[in-house]
């Protein structure tokens, strides 16, 4: 047995010495050292980053939102661009996320006047750029906010994006193309709905009820076309939503 | 055997160096995915349209299940921050699962609950259901009093009076964020893939101000159990599980907020009975399910958004109780499904999810407090040389380290962390701090863990709760 196991052990330190694995730990250590170190530099750096980025933010917000309280009050559209207007580099990004903002929630007169401000300062045409932009979070916030701001001439190049960009994406695209609601795109709703998953339709739907009665021909053949991605349930929701459209008065 | 004592200390020596590197560097990796899955996260929620997800009709409807045993502390608050949640239709079904105590009572007064008679007992056998109420004051508060079963039980005595086709199970002492479903609703609808089923990040309320049953400011808690329990949670969520989510090879959503497509779970026969980690056994069977049925496209998948706030265990006591409780449970899961282990029938489950949480965190513990012993032994008898086992020490101390300030980084990209720059550094610190004193006590825990697998010792068990919800 000493024999057996003194051949094993002498094996063993040949095979290692136990030097193998020092080596290992000792690179590993440092390795794994600068890592830590590397991981905490970068924690402190986006906190700070983050921090002062929506500090600064928040303070240059509040010189615009006022502009807000003017369009509530009704006052004349030259005085609420002016109020708009960027003072300085860089505050056109925050001045369209306080338009965008409360695009989503106003309605009527001052949503108009919101949208003429939008077009005057060139905001439309800023997003219409950044369609084309590389970044994906560009992209994507642009058309958000076309589709906010319903600039008709945005569809273009929405729809561009429908035939090449990923699935988020074109959940992101079909969802401004909404927003603006002009009827002449339900055609390309349901060319997409060919490209989406079946899961995704019942969503695809959905965004069409968004352009109320003029929707109805085109989730119907959606309906036709698919008709295994909607189920009883989600057929009786969207009669429920097309007769709440009618009573509402729109056309049958 | 004098001469053999040595050579099994050095066979040791090796598999721990290789224990060490293969288990810190799989979980690395599976963080550096993390990382990406995140960040693309992130961006998503920027021009994700969340808020018209919530509005519309066509969003799919869900049925929140909040089983509660004996928790009339809070329950009402919980229950009311249930029912203003953001979203388009949902109801919520308590499960009064045989308190003996208040819980029914605060439940009736608060919503002033009254008597429904049930015709269909429902697919799922189940205890006794000995009354349904509905409330006169939310259309959509349904409470089902039966005679206690355990968490499992009542869990399925909810699916059986369930009238959505997805349901969300929650814990009775947890409190919601108000975007929650959304959040978990997401990947559902706009997956290429059927996904049966999302869990999101679960954050440790200990501390934290709460007023109305919402967390209204992040603070973190002072007691030091509790911030490692912080880390710990923010390791597991968002560098374990959120990586694992990548493969499709998540084995668990945690039992306190998970979000399951309803009709595989009633072809899988609803939660099992007398299991202790039902949560884990859920997933795995549903893996399992899916296999079975030959569907491989399928989806199991993981938000890396903070969806819910609990109380962590603020004392030894309880802490012990509850990892035991997790150990024993997740030892069960791994022993009822060992046909998935190496099995490429299950895809990455099956060849590295699987293998990966049996080895290392089922019965790792094992070679962990081997390491301990071996290690200690070879120093007295001076077979392995100081300079290596103080190498070895501080490898295992960096690899620790780095792991938790991956979770600490990872816990900062997401909504809410925490606001002040002290508490930041406080838990720098304490993922410092964890690796002395802290591993070794859970390593403990999950040896005791293991011994009442072993010898089926144990059972839930109760948590001491401070009532999150009335925290002001």
């Amino acid at each position: 047995m000493d024999r057996w196991s003194g051949k094993f052990l002498a094996l063993l330190l040949k095979a290692t010495e136990g030097r193998l694995s020092l080596k290992l730990v000792l690179a590993a250590s440092l390795v794994l050292f600068w890592i830590a170190f590397v991981l905490f530099v970068l924690t402190i750096l986006f906190r700070t980053y983050q921090h002062l980025r929506s500090r600064y933010r928040a303070s240059r917000r509040k010189l615009y939102d006022p502009a807000i309280e003017k369009v509530l009050m009704e006052e004349p559209l030259e005085d609420v661009i002016a109020a708009l207007r960027p003072r300085r580099w860089g505050d056109a990004s925050v001045v369209q996320e306080v338009l965008v903002d409360n695009m989503r929630y106003l309605t009527g007169p001052s949503f108009e006047t919101l949208c003429a401000a939008a077009q005057r300062l060139r905001f439309v045409e800023r997003s219409l750029a950044r369609l084309k932009s590389r970044s994906k979070l560009r992209r994507g916030t642009a058309m958000e906010a076309l589709g906010v701001m319903r600039a008709p001439q945005a569809l273009v190049g929405i729809i561009a994006i429908l035939d090449r960009e990923p699935m988020d994406m074109k959940l992101v695209a079909l969802r401004a193309l909404a927003a603006i609601g002009n009827p002449a795109t339900l055609p390309y709703f349901v060319k997409a709905a060919d490209r989406l998953s079946p899961a995704m339709l019942p969503r695809l739907a959905s965004l069409m009820l968004e352009f109320g009665p003029a929707a109805r021909p085109w989730i119907r053949e959606l309906i036709n076309r698919h008709a295994q991605a909607f189920p009883p349930r989600i057929i009786e929701e969207i009669l429920k939503e097309t007769a709440t459209d009618a009573l509402r008065g729109g056309p049958a | 055997m004098s001469g053999l004592a040595p050579g099994l200390i050095y066979v040791t020596d090796v598999v721990l160096v290789y224990y060490l590197f293969i288990f810190n560097g799989v979980y690395l990796i599976v963080s550096l995915l993390a990382f990406q899955t995140v960040y693309r996260h992130l961006l998503r929620r920027i021009y994700g349209g969340y808020d018209q997800l919530s509005r519309s009709p066509l969003t799919p409807p869900i049925s929140i299940i909040v089983p509660a045993c004996n928790e009339e502390v809070g329950i009402a608050l919980t229950i009311n921050n249930l029912l203003h949640l953001d979203y388009m239709r949902y109801e919520v079904i308590v499960v009064n699962d045989g308190s003996r105590d208040r819980t029914l009572a605060e439940l009736k007064q608060a919503f002033r609950l009254y008597p429904e008679e049930v015709e269909d007992a429902g697919r799922l056998s189940t205890r006794p259901v000995r009354q349904v109420y509905k409330s006169s004051t939310h259309h959509n508060l349904t409470v089902v009093d039966k005679e206690n079963g355990g968490k499992s039980d009542a869990l399925n005595a909810g699916l059986n009076v369930s009238l959505h086709p997805y349901f969300c199970c929650v814990d009775a002492d947890v409190i919601l964020e108000p975007d929650a479903l959304q959040s978990v609703i997401q990947p559902i609808i706009e997956s290429d893939r059927r996904v049966i089923a999302v869990g999101g990040i679960i954050r440790v309320a200990n501390g934290c101000r709460v007023e109305k049953g919402r967390v209204v400011e992040v603070v973190m808690s002072t007691n030091p159990l509790v911030v490692f329990q912080i880390i710990e949670y923010f390791r597991a969520f968002l560098c374990g599980r959120t990586g694992f989510s990548r493969f499709n090879a998540l084995m668990i959503i945690s039992g306190a907020f998970g979000v399951f497509e309803k009709d595989p779970i009633l072809a899988i026969g609803g939660y099992r009975p007398g299991t202790v980690g039902e949560d884990m056994d859920l997933v795995t069977r549903l893996h399992h399910h899916m296999r079975k049925q030959g569907d491989s496209d399928y989806a199991i998948k993981f938000v890396p958004d903070p969806v819910c706030w609990t109380e962590v265990p603020a004392t030894l006591a309880v802490l012990s109780r509850q990892r035991r409780r997790w150990q024993k449970g997740c030892l069960e899961v791994l022993g009822q499904h060992d046909e998935m282990f190496l099995n490429p029938r299950y895809g990455a489950l099956g060849m590295f999810a699987y293998p990966f949480i049996l080895i290392f965190e089922g019965w790792g513990v094992f070679i962990e407090l081997l390491g301990y012993v071996v290690f200690a032994w070879s120093c007295w008898r001076g077979t392995i040389s100081t300079d290596f086992a103080l190498a070895f020490f501080a490898a295992a101390f960096l690899c620790g380290m780095v792991l938790s300030l991956t979770g600490v980084l990872l816990g900062e990209m997401t909504p809410r962390p925490y606001p002040r720059y002290r508490q930041w550094f406080a838990l720098t610190i304490y993922a410092c701090l964890e690796n002395f004193g802290y591993r070794q006590l859970t390593s403990v825990l999950r040896i005791l863990g293991t011994w009442d697998y072993v010898f089926n010792l144990g059972s839930w068990g109760h948590m001491e709760r401070q009532g999150l919800a009335q925290k002001k």
